[in-house]
């Protein structure tokens, strides 16, 4: 079980209000849904929520202790992972290098222990190539796992960020665009890694997605953000017909 | 990984023959150049460590390598400490010089970082031009040979024996580090800082190490320098010395370890050729040349191009292999 929650959450750029006192509860494992128009702040939200914002106003909650104060790599040793709208790699390594650097926040072996490749690291290590191998399968990239990560596909390498969040099994995955650049059957089994994601790792996961049917098959709640405020919340199909949701997410189009 | 331990497999028997085999072939002159050359591989393959996998350009790697060298000539001296005593020492007083450095020196990066490295260098030459008593100012120190017990320290082959056991056990470290938590954690800080965040990797701590093991093997460089040259003097351990080691690194290949070793080639043996054949002069317009070459034309570096040209005959084998069963 893991709970994540906003408290009268306000983020200012300046003079831009991108946050204006959001507050929301996320209980897992689930699969939630963040959406809303461009610029209505589900990025904002998401780093906010991660640490790589800091709120002007409010607190941020990690099963009811404070973690305002706390910032991005105090949030990842709790378990609070995201992922990027365009995937953060490196480029120059092989697919297996970027997933085992999600391993990153599986405690272990100090720096000059793994240097002197002592005992303890190894078993640390072993483990690590375990879980790779574990997730790698899950995204269908263990073939390609010596390939060099910019000679791929924009879906693969979306695979690859996604495989390197998962590896630590964070108990809080927030994945900010997962579908952006996936073609049809991409999308399809995306949406089913995901199930599998939120079921088989009991993850408490959290969707910012601009494709409403990736949200409405993955999601079973959502939460619907406009212009910084939250505009509605509840079970996805219920909110998805609500006529101001309806308004406020595809416009007048949608009446007319 | 793959293409490194491909060329490993090439060099590293190939270097033992040539290593064991060197003693009995070179004179006196050229077996003090190899030891020397050691000496400069273990202090490149820290600044490889810290400039090609953590990607923090330091001008201040000679100032380290001097750190090294003098705390060697006034350990042995006044202490007369024996060998592996020195090198802990020496070891020692690098990695504390190097973790009061990085309290202003990791708060920034890219330039401003170089230039702290460079104030840093600055300052450490003010200080051996100021403290004779010490450092015996502009003149410098003579270094004693290192204290072995039974083991005649002075000896050419002593020296030579201990470099290349210094130069190897270094290298495999830094071979082995990219294969590391740490290693993919500085990779991750090399090339985005975001992405090295999002996965919890402490940006401060992961430099800190980098920083510290490119002082360490500076100062076991410097220390063995010493006792190959017997004396040294501020002016070997200035900027220019900063700046030609970060040259050797880069046109050696800064990513790779093989890098660290072509880099001390170009540093110690190419201009040593150019004086053998009485062309001092040429060299320093040769090295312009090569290094303005390998910048423009090949960013990773000779052992880049070294590994390109293994992995492409690869692949051909490949495919060639490919047609025939198909």
């Amino acid at each position: 079980m893991s709970q994540l929650e906003l408290v009268n959450a306000t983020v200012r750029f300046g003079a831009l209000v991108a946050l204006n006192g959001v507050s929301l509860q996320a209980q897992g494992p689930a699969k939630l849904g963040l959406i809303g128009p461009n610029g209505a702040g589900k990025t904002t939200l998401l780093s906010a929520l991660t640490g790589f914002v800091s709120l002007s106003e409010g607190q941020v909650l990690l099963d009811g202790e404070d973690i305002t104060a706390l910032d991005v790599q105090g949030r990842v040793k709790r378990g609070v992972m995201r992922s990027f709208q365009t995937a953060r790699l490196l480029e120059d390594e092989s697919v297996r290098t970027n997933v085992l650097l999600g391993c990153n926040p599986i405690p272990g072996p100090g720096s000059f222990r793994q240097l002197f490749g002592t005992i303890g690291y190894r078993r640390w290590n072993k483990k690590a190539q375990e879980r790779a191998d574990e997730v790698e399968d899950l995204f269908g990239i263990s073939d390609i796992r010596d390939a060099r990560v910019s000679e791929l596909p924009s879906a693969q390498r979306r695979f690859v960020e996604l495989a390197r969040v998962l590896v630590s099994e964070p108990k809080i995955l927030l994945l900010d665009e997962p579908a952006a650049g996936l073609d049809h059957g991409e999308r399809r089994q995306l949406e089913e890694v995901l199930h599998r994601i939120a079921d088989d790792y009991s993850t408490l996961l959290i969707l910012v997605e601009h494709d409403v049917m990736v949200v409405r098959n993955v999601c079973e709640q959502i939460f619907v953000l406009a212009e910084g405020s939250l505009l509605s919340q509840g079970p996805t199909d219920q909110v998805l017909s609500e006529p101001a949701v309806v308004d406020a997410y595809f416009g007048g189009a949608a009446h007319a | 990984m793959i293409r490194n331990s491909r060329l490993a497999l090439l060099f590293v028997p190939l270097g033992l023959i040539v290593l064991a085999g060197a003693p009995v072939m070179l004179n006196r002159y050229w077996l003090f150049l190899v030891t020397t050359l050691f000496a400069y591989v273990i202090a490149l393959v820290g600044l490889k460590v810290l400039f090609g996998d953590a990607g923090q350009l330091s001008l201040g790697q000679a100032a380290f390598v001097g750190i090294g060298a003098y705390t060697a000539a006034i350990v042995t001296d006044t202490l007369a400490l024996t060998l592996p005593y020195e090198i802990l020492v020496v070891a020692l007083v690098s990695a504390l010089i190097a973790a009061v450095i990085a309290i202003p020196a990791l708060r920034v990066s890219g330039l401003r970082f170089a230039l702290v490295t460079l104030a840093f260098g600055e300052l450490f030459q003010w200080f051996l031009r100021d403290s004779k008593g010490l450092t015996g100012g502009e003149q410098g120190l003579f270094v004693p040979p290192m204290l072995m017990g039974p083991i005649p320290g002075k000896s050419p082959l002593t020296l030579y024996i201990v470099a290349a056991i210094g130069a190897i056990f270094f290298s495999i470290l830094a071979w082995h580090l990219p294969k590391t938590k740490v290693g993919r954690a500085m990779s991750a800080i090399r090339e985005s800082q975001l992405a090295a965040e999002s996965v919890g990797v402490s940006v401060w701590r992961t430099k800190l190490f980098a920083f510290i093991f490119a002082a360490v093997s500076a100062g076991i460089g410097g220390m063995l320098l010493a006792h190959t040259s017997g004396s040294i003097s501020p002016t070997s351990f200035g900027l220019f010395s900063g700046v030609y080691l970060l040259v050797a690194i880069i046109l050696g290949g800064s990513r790779s370890t093989l890098g660290a070793w072509i880099g001390a080639v170009y540093l110690v043996i190419v201009p040593a050729l150019f004086t053998t054949v009485g062309l001092d002069g040429v060299y320093v317009l040769f090295s312009g040349a090569v290094l303005l070459i390998v910048i423009m034309l090949f960013p990773a570096g000779i052992a880049g191009v070294l590994q390109q040209f293994v992995a492409t005959r690869r692949s051909n084998k490949r495919s060639k292999r490919r047609e025939v069963t198909a």
